[in-house]
């Protein structure tokens, strides 16, 4: 049954999208509310007097009147396409087009429905838009966290670099102090030998002594310098040593150099483990070096520090502790900080412990914390065995 | 003269000693409690030291708290002149501190170690110890 043709009329006059129909002269033969609103026009306006070419984006026409035509023609029959519209204001409105050809009034016409997308393709273009920010973002994020690393490495370098010059200058005090004693022994023995001489007091056995003194304090002095000089060298490869012979030797090296503290060392546990020995003879020399000055600033009366090393089936722990009374409580949890240091600029670099933690954490893949006791400050370095 | 050294190694003391024997009469202490208390006493008994070579590292008591009570036992005394010649005698590269105490008029002098024991004589020379 055919349907009336006011039926239609009423469907694409209420439609929503917009509907036209262009003849062969490319005049608007009809244009419903819709079309005639979304381009800013009433249906009269535009309807037997212009050309769709007219509100068409002058960039668009070429297309529009290509495509205009192959459908007029039949050579397509049908068209579905993007294009752009202009609004009665100036105003682009981009369109979505269904068109097709059909027989009007007896002449092949255009009829074809069109839906504004300019709110869709506005939003597709901000999205675009985000998504190149977001992509440029990415990678001068990338470039940003570059930066970011390369200067944190080159800090780390330096930091490096200064706890390098820090322990270099440790070491040359430290020789400094090993050796003016001996040196001093020495030189009065020397002195003693020629003044004795000159006297016509020289015996044999006074000469025997000295020589035998002066031999003994030369094989100290070497043994200094070796002591020294292993303590400092990198070594490359790990290799494995025995905890408790470490932390002794470095025990005894210290002592060396301290004759008014008393120092206990505890050794409960036989543990080998692998590793840098240099690095944890850094470590504990440090700890040791920070009790001693601690206890001397403060001028504790029985000054003393033990070391200790303990363990289980899983973990060795050295304990360093003194009775210098203990760090404030203020600044505990700062004293592994790089360049924080309680002691004037002359005397501290701030580096010390930081050097501790690094070594400890990064190298020996351990941990290290502090505490006060009662009487002091006691570290703890945990050292797990696997 | 009389003369004090304070020393904690043995072989340094000895040395000394027999060095200064030629010109003083000396005692020797190996800590610095034992030096002042030695100080102290000498001073009570009237026969004062006229010359204490003082080391600064020493065990219980270091000498720079030593070389304080031993000018407190002076001022104690009421001694004003004739004061001891207090040298220090240091293996710490000390000399700022040195300075310092000469300067507050605590240690006459001081010698860095290794000592030249030639530096010594012309320090009692300089202090008039010794023509």
């Amino acid at each position: 049954m055919p349907i009336d043709k006011t039926y239609f009329r009423l469907l694409t006059d209420n439609a929503m999208v917009g509907v036209y129909i262009i003849d062969k002269e490319q005049l608007f033969q009809y244009v419903n509310p819709a079309l005639a609103s979304m381009l800013g026009y009433r249906p009269e306006e535009l309807v037997g007097t212009v050309s769709f070419l007219s509100v068409i984006h002058p960039d668009e026409i070429p297309l529009l009147v290509s495509n205009y035509q192959q459908r007029l023609s039949g050579e397509i029959p049908h068209s579905h396409y993007q294009s752009r519209a202009l609004h009665k204001s100036g105003r682009v409105v981009t369109v979505e087009i269904y068109a097709t050809s059909i027989n009007f009034n007896d002449q092949r016409s255009l009829a074809g429905t069109v839906i504004d997308i300019t709110a869709r393709s506005t939003a597709e273009e901000l999205l675009l838009q985000q998504q190149k920010a977001l992509e440029l973002l990415n990678s001068s994020l990338e470039q940003r966290i570059d930066d970011a690393l390369a200067a944190s490495r080159e800090k780390d370098r330096i930091v490096m670099q200064q706890s390098r010059f820090a322990a270099l200058g440790e070491m040359a005090a430290g020789i400094a102090h090993q050796w003016r004693q001996p040196l001093n022994m020495l030189g009065l023995s020397v002195q003693m030998l020629q003044l004795t001489q000159a006297k016509g007091a020289l015996t044999n056995e006074f000469m025997d002594r000295h020589c035998e003194k002066s031999l003994e304090i030369l094989k100290y002095m070497s043994q200094t310098i070796d002591d020294f000089r292993n303590f400092f060298s990198p070594e490359s490869e790990p290799h494995y040593y025995g905890l408790d012979e470490a932390v002794e030797r470095v025990v005894a090296f210290f002592t060396c150099s301290v004759d008014t503290i008393a120092i206990t060392t505890d050794i409960r546990i036989r543990s080998t483990i692998r590793g840098h020995v240099n690095e944890l003879s850094q470590v504990i020399l440090t700890l040791l070096n920070n009790a001693r000055d601690a206890l001397l600033e403060r001028q504790v009366a029985a000054p003393a520090i033990t070391v200790s090393v303990t363990g289980d089936d899983t973990m060795n722990l050295i304990r360093v502790s003194d009775n210098a009374g203990g760090i404030p409580e203020q600044i505990i949890d700062l004293v592994f900080d790089p360049f924080f240091s309680t002691k004037d600029a002359s005397r501290g670099t701030g580096l010390g412990l930081y050097m501790v933690k690094s070594l400890v954490e990064k190298s020996m893949k351990g941990t290290v914390t502090v505490r006060n006791s009662d009487a002091g400050a006691e570290f703890s370095i945990m050292l797990p065995l696997h | 003269m009389r003369c004090l050294i304070v020393e904690d190694v043995e072989f340094e003391r000895e040395m000394m000693g027999i060095f200064l024997s030629d010109y003083a009469d000396s005692d020797s202490a190996d800590n610095g409690e034992v030096a002042v208390e030695m100080f102290s006493r000498a001073l009570a008994e009237g026969r004062p030291y006229q010359l204490v070579c003082l080391d600064i590292q020493m065990p219980k008591m270091n000498g720079q708290e030593a070389l304080k009570r031993m000018r407190q036992a002076e001022v104690d005394r009421g001694v004003s002149t004739h004061k001891a010649v207090i040298i220090m005698t240091t293996a710490m590269n000390a000399r700022e501190d040195m300075e310092e105490a000469i300067w507050r008029g605590d240690c006459t002098d001081y010698l860095v170690k290794p000592i030249i024991l030639a530096d010594l004589v012309a320090l009692m020379r300089r202090y008039t110890l010794i023509s």
